[in-house]
């Protein structure tokens, strides 16, 4: 079977070429790691709090079987319907029929990665049915008919202004690029559709195994009118979202505002158990959650990569990524992006297709230190890379300067020999000229030092002793 | 194989190598403790925690004596901002002060959301710009207000009015989401919402805006007895 890989590396080249896009990329990401230092900064016990949630996402992953059957159980008993989806296909058809048995016209979105994840959209838009984003970043980066570009903030890659002409264009309103009139607009806007659609699709932040519920976490309200104004409710999640308990929540509540937007807390926290219009009333007569695999159960196979299941979509990793901070995350090509994106990548697609991905990193470590999961970032990329070279085999050329490197540097005498030869002929090559493949092809690759190490450091040592 | 069965399949035999990571030795007193540091060491301290974590998300505070004054603060606020129609739940506090207002102001009308059937709630509540709501719980660090349906049994005037006065007894102020964990009851827990401040977005240039799709401003009143 041949394999298309994701074209990464056209998608880097087009974004580093965008310089409005990396300015706004830049701007973006570096606020957003100030205000979630100088909230992680008021909290004293920031540390074991990461520690005891990551040792809590590793309880819920190694016996995940154990969990996702007592969520069900527990659902049941709750009035959830509850279907399970091997892969995108299967649950595109389990919503797709809720959606026709229920008659359903207009579908509310409230932001969900999984379901962008399975292309869903585009399924229900195909079948006539009238389907709004309504978290405002995704409401603009549908209108555009683009996809986002980050996972906290979908419309990161715009500004003001581009939202001003895009709302301009499609929504025939008059111009402005001021965020207030903007939002007065898309609120209008997308309440007609709350008060209208007969049917909700959201994403799950957590799901309670013990309780048989779920939460979902947001700032707008958006999900809140979402999961209380139609008549069905439907989540999509994927099976890694579960935890064991709601005891265990407070601790994830505590890390995820503050690694996602530098809040201290969201302004919503939404759990949802059960249908609560027999129950009290008003909102869905009908909840249904979709427990996806979608290539999850194949990564649980790796007892060190399934680290990266206890990623809970917070951003952070993107915010630190000195690679992302440059091409933001449409370069990626993937709904999952920046660190937890590259690890991701090459595991649910494959190794072949996802084989640009894990090199984009400068293996900093930062995506290690800021993620409140303690996802050991930096150590899943590099075995991913491994994998890939594995799989994909390297170039021969890359392959036969290792091994010269491996030869010369083993032996002294001759590591300092062609050190000397190479610098001699670097000297040769008139500036502008000194190309090196692959290497950032607006810079020269820098010269030899005059000196070399050893050199500098017989002449600091003589210098010492006289 | 049904998809279930099929999942979970994979799952069991994708978790027969256990991952070798050592758990840290890891004391929950020892983070309890450190938890407790930093908490209130008094009412007073607690409830000042609290109004200094609304103003941080941009709502309003007051902390009143009791009902008679929390009704004056409300009459207050309803002539500055020209409020005459009030969308409320029928929860024995917001019942008390419909009464009293009602009994001031003869041109304010009250909507109770729990009257309506829903659709027509829904349209209802949502043409209402001012809603008066009453918080079963509310935590201090992060100045959090817990509303639970069991109790109200609605949520539209909490979310589809543009300013809402919540209502909180300070004696259920927590000082944070682990004592309040401990004190929700599980089935209580299974429908509930906590708000922290009026609905915002920062979407567009990461420029804050208040009142994205829910309420653009908040007030909130702690009463001391009720």
């Amino acid at each position: 079977m041949s394999v298309q890989d994701l074209n990464i590396k056209k998608h880097v080249k087009e974004a580093l070429a965008d310089n409005n896009l990396r300015k706004a990329v830049y701007k973006a990401t570096s606020s957003t790691a100030v205000t979630r230092q100088n909230v992680i900064n008021s909290i004293p016990y920031w540390e074991e709090i990461r520690e005891k949630a990551h040792f809590i996402k590793k309880e819920a992953i190694e016996n995940l079987d154990k969990y996702l059957e007592l969520f069900e159980q527990k659902c049941i008993e709750n009035n959830i319907q509850v279907h399970w989806a091997i892969d995108d296909k299967e649950a595109k058809d389990i919503i797709l029929k809720i959606a026709k048995k229920n008659k359903v016209k207009t579908i509310v979105k409230s932001k969900s990665l999984t379901t962008e994840e399975i292309h869903l959209n585009k399924l229900l838009i195909e079948n006539n049915i009238d389907t709004v984003e309504t978290d405002l970043g995704e409401y603009i980066v549908q209108l555009k008919d683009q996809v986002p570009s980050h996972l906290i903030i979908p419309a990161l890659h715009l500004s003001k202004e581009d939202v001003g002409n895009l709302f301009t264009e499609k929504l025939k309103v008059p111009y402005t690029d001021v965020p207030e009139e903007l939002l007065k607009i898309a609120r209008e806007k997308l309440r007609e559709k709350f008060l209208s659609a007969e049917m909700s699709i959201t994403g799950a932040n957590f799901a309670l195994a013990e309780q048989g519920s779920f939460c979902i976490i947001e700032n707008e309200a958006n999900a809140h009118l979402s999961i209380s104004l139609p008549k069905v409710h439907v989540a999509l999640m994927g099976i890694e979202k579960i935890l064991p308990s709601i005891s265990d929540l407070p601790y994830f509540l505590k890390i995820l505002a503050p690694s996602a937007t530098g809040q201290k807390s969201s302004t919503y926290v939404n759990f949802i158990g059960g249908p609560s219009k027999e129950k009290y009333g008003e909102g869905p007569e009908e909840v249904h959650i979709i427990l996806l695999d979608n290539g999850r159960s194949k990564i649980l196979a790796d007892p060190k990569l399934r680290e990266t299941l206890y990623c809970i979509r917070c951003g952070a990793c993107l915010n630190a990524c000195p690679v992302y901070q440059q091409i933001g995350g449409h370069a990626y090509n993937w709904v999952y992006m920046g660190p937890i994106g590259i690890t991701l990548i090459p595991q649910y697609l494959s190794e072949l297709e996802g084989k640009d991905a894990p090199f984009l990193s400068s293996l900093c470590g930062a995506c290690g230190d800021v993620c409140p999961v303690k996802i050991k970032l930096p150590e899943h990329i590099l075995e991913l890379r491994k994998k890939v070279v594995e799989k994909d085999g390297s170039r021969f050329i890359e392959k036969l300067t290792i091994k010269i490197w491996a030869f010369v540097s083993a032996n002294s005498v001759m590591y300092r020999f062609l050190s000397k030869i190479l610098k001699s002929l670097m000297s040769l090559i008139p500036n502008g000229l000194q190309k090196v493949p692959g290497y950032y092809k607006k810079r020269n690759f820098p010269g030899f030092a005059q000196k070399g190490f050893r050199e500098q450091l017989t002449n600091y040592q003589n210098s010492i002793k006289k | 194989m049904s998809s279930r069965n099929k999942i979970l399949s994979q799952i069991k035999s994708a978790l027969k190598n256990k991952s070798n990571e050592e758990e840290k030795i890891y004391s929950i007193s020892e983070l309890n403790d450190r938890i407790s540091e930093t908490l209130p060491k008094s009412k007073t301290e607690l409830v000042e925690q609290f109004k200094q974590e609304l103003l941080k998300v941009n709502a309003d505070f007051f902390y009143l004596n009791n009902i008679s004054e929390a009704q004056e603060k409300i009459s207050e606020i309803l002539s500055e901002n020209k409020i005459n129609h009030i969308a409320s739940t029928n929860q024995r506090i917001c019942e008390s002060i419909q009464e009293s207002i009602e009994a001031v102001y003869t041109d304010v009308k009250f909507t109770i959301a729990n009257d309506l059937k829903p659709q027509e709630r829904k349209e209802k509540i949502s043409k209402i710009n001012t809603a008066i709501v009453y918080a079963d719980f509310a935590v201090s660090e992060i100045g959090s207000l817990v509303f639970l349906y069991d109790n109200s049994k609605t949520s539209y005037p909490h979310f589809l009015c543009d300013y809402v006065i919540a209502i909180v007894n300070s004696k259920n102020i927590f000082p944070n989401q682990f004592t309040l964990f401990e004190n929700i009851n599980t089935e209580q827990s299974k429908n509930m919402v906590f708000v922290t401040g009026p609905s915002r977005t920062a979407d567009i240039e990461k420029v804050l805006v208040l009142g994205a799709h829910g309420p653009r401003k908040l007030t909130v009143i702690a009463i001391e007895n009720e």
